[in-house]
Formats: C-alpha cells, sequence, structure tokens
C-alpha cells in the first residue's frame, strides 16, 4: 500500500484556487438593488474578475454558493432576515476557501463586534469599494482558508 | 352624609297640631298616674281577705305594662300601643274592683274583667304598631267585640254571677249583680249563653295565638326576634285559659280551677314581659347588625364586599345595593357597573335610598321587615359607602395614573417604531443611491485617470463631497435610531456608541439579552442622553463610564468623574426631564446623584422590563 497518495481533491482548501490568469468568480449579496446594479458594474470594469451571480438575501446566497462556487463573495452587513453576519459565518463554514467580505456604509466602529469572529476576510465601507481595491482584497486573501 | 329614607321623617305641622300633641303626649302619663293610684286605692281597701297570688297578679297586671308602656312613650310620646297598654292595665285595675264586697263595685269589677278580656286580645293583635293590619285580625276582633256586646254585657242585666273569676277573691259566695233585673237566670242564659261565651273566649283567644304564631313565622328577620315571645305567650296563655274555662265548669271552686286560674291571672303580665323582651331582642338585632358591620367593613372594601357585609350583619342573604351614577343622567349600576332597573318596592322587599351631599348615591333593597329600621339601614349603609367610595376614588386615580402611564408609553413606542422606520427608509433608499453613485464614481475616477487626466482632480472632489454626505447622512440616520440596535441589541449598539462618542468612553454591557424595543431604545437614548451631558456640562471631565446589567429587569448607570454640582439647585433640563417621562412610561425610574467635585452618576432602574410590552397593550377592557 502506498503510504503517501497524491490528494484526490483536485482543489485544496489550502491551495489557491485561481492560478494566475484565470479569472475571479464573484458573488454580491445585497438586499438593496440599487447597490447589487452598482456592483455589477464595479465588476464588469474590473479585469480577471467575473460577476458569476447576484443574491437578495442571506438564504439565497448560501443556496447560490452550492452551485456556482464563488472565489470571492461581498456580503451586505445589514440585510433582512438573516443579516450579513450570520451569512458569513454560514458561508466560512460550508466554504472554507471562498473569501467571505463584509461591506457596509457604516464605518467598521458602527458595526456589531461579531464582524471580526464571524469567518469574513475583511470588512470594506461600500462607499470605498473600486477595481484597486477589490484586486488588493483578492492579492491578500487568496486561497486563505 | 344625611340620610334619608322613602319613609320619611316628620312632615311639619302647623303650630295648632303642635299644641293638640303636647297635650296628647301628657295624657298617657296622667292615665300612668290615675292606674298606679286606682290600682293601689283597691290594694289598700281589700288586702286583708285576698290570697296572695291575686295580689301579685293585681300589681303586676298595672305595674309591667305601665313599665313597657313607659319605657316607649320615653322614646316616642306619640306611641299608640303604649297608649293602649295603659288602657288595658286600667281595665286591669278595673277589674280589680270585683274583689271589693260592695254589690256596685263588685259589678263594675265584672264588667271591667270582660272589656279586658277584650282589650288584651286587641292589644296582642296590635303588637307593636298599636293598629291591626291584616283582614283575619281584624275578623277576629269583630268577633271579640260581638260576644262582648251580644253575649257578655247584655248579660248583666239578666244574671246573677254564679262562677267565680280568678281575680275575684269571693269564690262562690260573691255580691250580687247590681244591675240585674231578675233574681234567677233564664234558664237560656245558663245553659246556653255562657258555655257559648266560654267556648268562644277560649276560640277567641286561640285565634289571636295562631294568628300571632303565624306572624312570627312568616315574618322577616326583624319581625320574628319581636313577635316570638308574645306569640309564645299568647299561645301559653289560650291554653291555660282554656284548661281553666273547662275545669271551671267540671268544678266551680276545684284546685285545679283555682290553680289554673290564678296562672291566667297573670296573662297580663306575661305579656307585658313579652313584650319588652321582644323590643329588647329587636334592639339587639340592631345593635348586632352595627357591630356585624363595623367588624366585616375593613378599610379597602369592594362593592362586593360591601353587599356581602350588610347581607351578613341584617341577616338578610337577598339584600342588594345598586348604586346612582353622577351627573345629570345618572343612571343606576348594579355593583358589577352593569346598568339595572330602578330598585322599586316589591312584596317583602324594601327600599332605602342612601344620600351624601344631597345627591342621592345608592339604593338598598332589604327585608320590608327592616323599613322600621331604615335610619339604622341608610346609616350603615352610608357609612359603609364612605369606605366604598374612598376606595374607588383611589381606584379610580390608580387607573387613570396607570392609563396615563400606559398611554405615554404607548406614545412613546409609536415614536420609536416611527424612528425605526425613518433610519431604514434613510438607510435603504437616499443612503443606498448615494454610496452606489460613490462606487459608480469611484469607477470613472479610475478611468478618468488613465483617459482624461485633466478632469481627474474635478471628479476626486466629488468623491469626497459624495463620501462627506454620506457620513453626514450616516451620523444623522444613527441619530434617529441606530441600525446597530434594532439588529444587534443594546450591547452592541451601547459599544459602538462609545467608541464614536466625543469623550473617552467605557462601555461595560456585556452579553444583554434581547429586550422589547422601547425598552432597548429607552436605555440607548437615556445613556446617550447621559454621555451628551457629561461632554457638554462636565467640567474637568477624562472620562465617561457606561454600565448596563441585568438583575431581573435592566439598570443602566452612567458616571462621569467630572467637576459635579448640587442637584438640588440644579433644576432638570428639558433633556432630563424627557428622559424621566420616557423611563416613567416602562415602569422605571431615573436618579441623578452628584455632589461637586465627585462628579455625576446618572442612574436608571427599568425592574420589570421584559413585561413592558404585555402591559403596553393590555386594554383596560382586558384587564378587567
Amino acid at each position: 500500500m502506498p503510504v503517501m497518495e497524491a490528494p484526490t481533491d483536485p482543489r485544496p482548501s489550502a491551495a489557491p484556487r485561481a492560478t494566475p490568469g484565470a479569472r475571479v468568480g464573484v458573488l454580491v449579496v445585497d438586499d438593496q438593488a440599487v447597490f447589487r446594479d452598482a456592483a455589477r458594474e464595479l465588476i464588469d470594469a474590473t479585469p480577471d474578475f467575473v460577476l458569476l451571480d447576484e443574491a437578495s438575501s442571506g438564504e439565497h446566497a448560501l443556496a447560490l454558493a452550492d452551485c456556482v462556487e464563488p472565489d470571492l463573495v461581498l456580503v451586505d452587513v445589514w440585510m433582512r432576515g438573516m443579516d450579513g453576519l450570520a451569512t458569513a459565518e454560514r458561508m466560512h463554514a460550508a466554504h472554507p476557501s471562498t473569501v467571505v467580505v463584509l461591506i457596509s456604509v457604516a464605518d467598521r466602529c458602527d458595526l456589531p463586534a461579531g464582524v471580526a469572529s464571524c469567518g469574513a476576510a475583511e470588512v470594506l465601507r461600500k462607499q470605498d469599494l473600486s477595481p484597486a481595491l477589490l484586486r488588493r482584497v483578492w492579492a491578500t486573501h487568496r486561497g486563505d482558508p | 352624609l344625611d340620610l334619608d329614607s322613602r319613609s320619611g321623617g316628620e312632615a311639619l305641622r302647623p303650630a295648632q297640631h303642635l299644641r293638640d300633641a303636647s297635650l296628647s303626649r301628657a295624657a298617657p302619663w296622667a292615665a300612668i298616674g290615675c292606674c298606679l293610684a286606682f290600682a293601689a286605692a283597691a290594694l289598700l281597701r281589700t288586702a286583708e281577705d285576698v290570697r296572695a297570688p291575686v295580689i301579685v297578679a293585681d300589681l303586676a297586671g298595672v305595674l309591667l305594662p305601665l313599665a313597657v308602656a313607659a319605657f316607649q312613650l320615653r322614646r316616642d310620646p306619640a306611641n299608640r300601643f303604649a297608649r293602649l297598654s295603659i288602657g288595658v292595665a286600667m281595665l286591669w285595675a278595673a277589674s280589680t274592683l270585683t274583689q271589693s264586697d260592695d254589690s256596685l263595685l263588685y259589678t263594675l269589677g265584672r264588667a271591667s274583667y270582660w272589656v279586658y278580656l277584650a282589650a288584651l286580645v286587641y292589644l296582642m293583635l296590635s303588637f307593636p304598631e298599636g293598629t291591626l293590619s291584616a283582614a283575619r285580625e281584624r275578623r277576629l276582633i269583630a268577633l271579640v267585640a260581638g260576644v262582648l256586646v251580644v253575649l257578655a254585657l247584655p248579660t248583666l242585666l239578666v244574671a246573677q254571677f254564679p262562677t267565680p273569676i280568678p281575680v275575684a277573691s269571693c269564690g262562690t259566695d260573691c255580691p250580687a249583680n247590681a244591675f240585674a233585673l231578675t233574681s234567677h237566670n233564664p234558664a237560656f242564659v245558663d245553659n246556653f249563653i255562657f258555655p257559648l261565651r266560654n267556648l268562644l273566649t277560649v276560640v277567641v283567644y286561640a285565634g289571636a295565638a295562631a294568628t300571632l304564631v303565624d306572624r312570627a313565622r312568616v315574618g322577616g328577620v326583624v319581625t320574628r326576634r319581636l313577635l316570638a315571645p308574645v306569640a309564645a305567650t299568647a299561645t301559653a296563655g289560650a291554653l291555660s285559659m282554656a284548661v281553666y274555662l273547662g275545669s271551671r265548669s267540671a268544678d266551680l271552686s276545684g284546685t285545679a280551677a283555682t290553680v289554673v286560674g290564678d296562672i291566667t291571672l297573670f296573662l297580663l303580665p306575661a305579656i307585658a314581659i313579652s313584650f319588652g323582651v321582644g323590643v329588647l331582642l329587636q334592639r339587639l338585632y340592631v345593635a348586632d347588625l352595627l357591630e356585624r358591620l363595623a367588624r366585616d367593613l375593613t378599610s379597602h372594601v369592594s362593592a362586593q364586599e360591601l353587599r356581602r357585609a350588610m347581607a351578613h350583619a341584617m341577616r338578610d342573604p337577598e339584600l342588594e345595593i345598586v348604586y346612582r351614577t353622577a351627573g345629570p343622567h345618572g343612571r343606576w349600576i348594579d355593583e358589577n357597573g352593569w346598568p339595572v332597573a330602578a330598585p322599586l318596592e316589591r312584596r317583602g322587599r324594601a327600599v332605602t335610598e342612601v344620600r351624601s351631599d344631597g345627591y342621592l348615591r345608592a339604593a338598598i333593597v332589604h327585608d320590608a321587615d327592616l323599613a322600621a329600621y331604615r335610619d339604622v339601614v341608610a346609616a350603615a349603609c352610608s357609612y359603609a359607602l364612605t369606605a366604598l367610595e374612598n376606595e374607588r376614588l383611589a381606584d379610580e386615580l390608580a387607573a387613570s395614573l396607570r392609563e396615563l402611564s400606559m398611554s405615554r408609553a404607548r406614545v412613546i413606542a409609536a415614536a420609536d417604531r416611527e424612528r425605526r422606520r425613518i433610519a431604514r427608509d434613510l438607510h435603504d433608499g437616499a443612503q443606498q443611491r448615494l454610496v452606489a453613485l460613490r462606487a459608480k464614481l469611484g469607477l470613472v475616477s479610475e478611468r478618468s485617470q488613465e483617459e482624461a487626466p485633466p478632469i481627474a482632480a474635478s471628479i476626486k472632489r466629488l468623491e469626497d463631497d459624495v463620501d462627506a454626505t454620506i457620513d453626514e447622512m450616516r451620523a444623522f440616520a444613527r441619530g434617529i435610531y441606530p441600525a446597530l440596535l434594532g439588529q444587534r441589541g443594546l450591547s452592541d449598539a451601547l459599544r459602538a456608541a462609545g467608541r464614536s462618542a466625543a469623550v473617552p468612553t467605557i462601555v461595560d454591557a456585556g452579553g444583554l439579552s434581547r429586550y422589547p424595543p422601547e425598552i432597548e431604545a429607552t436605555v440607548y437614548f437615556a445613556c446617550m442622553e447621559a454621555l451628551q451631558n457629561a461632554a457638554k456640562h462636565a467640567r474637568g471631565l477624562s472620562g465617561v463610564a457606561v454600565t448596563v446589567s441585568e438583575n431581573g429587569g435592566l439598570h443602566f448607570v452612567v458616571s462621569d468623574d467630572g467637576a459635579g454640582f448640587d442637584p438640588d439647585t440644579v433644576r432638570d433640563s428639558a433633556g432630563l426631564t424627557n428622559l424621566r417621562d420616557r423611563l416613567a412610561a416602562v415602569g422605571g425610574t431615573l436618579e441623578i446623584r452628584s455632589a461637586p467635585g465627585a462628579g455625576t452618576q446618572v442612574v436608571g432602574d427599568i425592574p420589570d422590563a421584559r413585561a413592558t410590552r404585555r402591559r403596553l397593550w393590555q386594554t383596560p377592557a382586558a384587564r378587567a
């Protein structure tokens, strides 16, 4: 019996998933259509990033993630029903290799204490989002479980 | 409280009537005097040959009825029954003339004795009012009068008196009838009139006793007590009368006739005593009534308890109390507040009205038997009503305060809901559009740096403007209602507020559970107000500590280490007054503790924080 075997999983959780040159699949989760539109425009304008899908609730996002397997998920903190923290926590538990980023209008200090421990890689202000910021976030956290 | 009753007090009379009244008041006393003198004279005259029981009966038959009559006259000078009693005592005194050896006096005594026997029946039946109330009684008296007029008095003209009577001391050897026109009795008088008279006398006395027993049996609480002794004595009297007349017709001067005859001598004194005992029992009942009422009525009495106490005290389980609502369109309501028909007198039930300050307040529907005691009933009831009124006023005050506090709480809760809605609308609407605008502007900005550098600077300035607008709007929305408070509760909201406060702030509010929104908002805004006050007013301030803890309810303290002040000399600011109101509305309290040089502590307490929602939306109807 072989003592060591190569991992059978083609995408081990610890390994970088988006190899250089491959595009980063993004899932946007926000109950506000206005912002989802803005996010779509932003991602379209960002080279190497592609919008896989949009979700208007946490529950919808978790179901979509199982199908589209996003690399990066942008989750709004304040949502009706399941809020951003709960969504981020479950998303991270179900897809450990996916980079989950919480987004909000509020400053970090106006956000719940739980944002640090819910599995989100980063917390960003919506108004600060730009192609450059997306690339930086991805560069920092890519492959980070 | 003044009292009133349907029977009312005495109507005012003209002066003429007053003079008549005083004359008629003196008459019975004069009669009493005559009676006593008459009895004394009769006794002195015949003392040597009269048997002891007869002497005792002579005196008792005069003195006891007079004593009872005097007792009644003292309380009520117009008492008709007392006058009747005196009349009967006078007849009894006249009957003792039969103890005389003189033929004329003896004859007058015999005639008086007949009238006495008839009057005694009337006296018994007319107790206690002095009048006959029932047809049955009037029929009986008609029979008595018939016997007297047809069978007794006419025999004065024809008959000798062969039979002894108990009150006379002569036995079978008595003076002759002074009025007799014949020396021998016609046979039909001896064989028909006398036996018939004796029989009817027994029938009349038995009928009177039966009537009294019946009245006592069907009578109400008071009547029973009043009549029972008289009914018992009348029964015993009727029995002894029957036995005496029976034994006398068997053997004129036998021992049985003499002994039972002596017993019948004491009929009048015994009746007088039972009148007295009846009146006494009735008095005891009234005293007992008041005592029971005083014992049963505590200072906190409900309408139901009042009714129970009155029913118990008056021994009238069916007693009802109905209340008159105040105002020009007053209605009658029962003890539970339901409208009821106006109380009416009906068979066996009387109505006594209770007034206070000239207004009709209540009516008691009670045993008609107590009608004679309306004063007592009304006094007892008005006393009790005072207690009830006090209790009701206290209840009303408490209820209106409760209602006020609840309506204030509802207003505040409604305002809170509106604030949450506005904050949410801002977040979902304008704020999101601005943020989307800002993100798109970022894209344009990035592109312009590569494609149109000259306008890139202008676009950068636009970005800054939009950022500032977003920040302002965010601060505005947070001031209206922090999203964090609604979403995550007090712990997170207070921590966030502490982080962005204008003065260094330590927040110790970890692990608080969730509370109804009006409670969380109250505590949050109270802490914010205190925090702002500290930042604004506390000189020499280095920091503020906010502590919120759960101790069954919610307890919070905002303390600063500023200069402090003397709370007695500084009036509450509008903000602080508002805070007190807010806390009061959810059943909480707010206290400011401060002293010069000792900093300031704002201490709030909501003891029943979880129940607030339930209390707040409970309608008065549901509560009742």
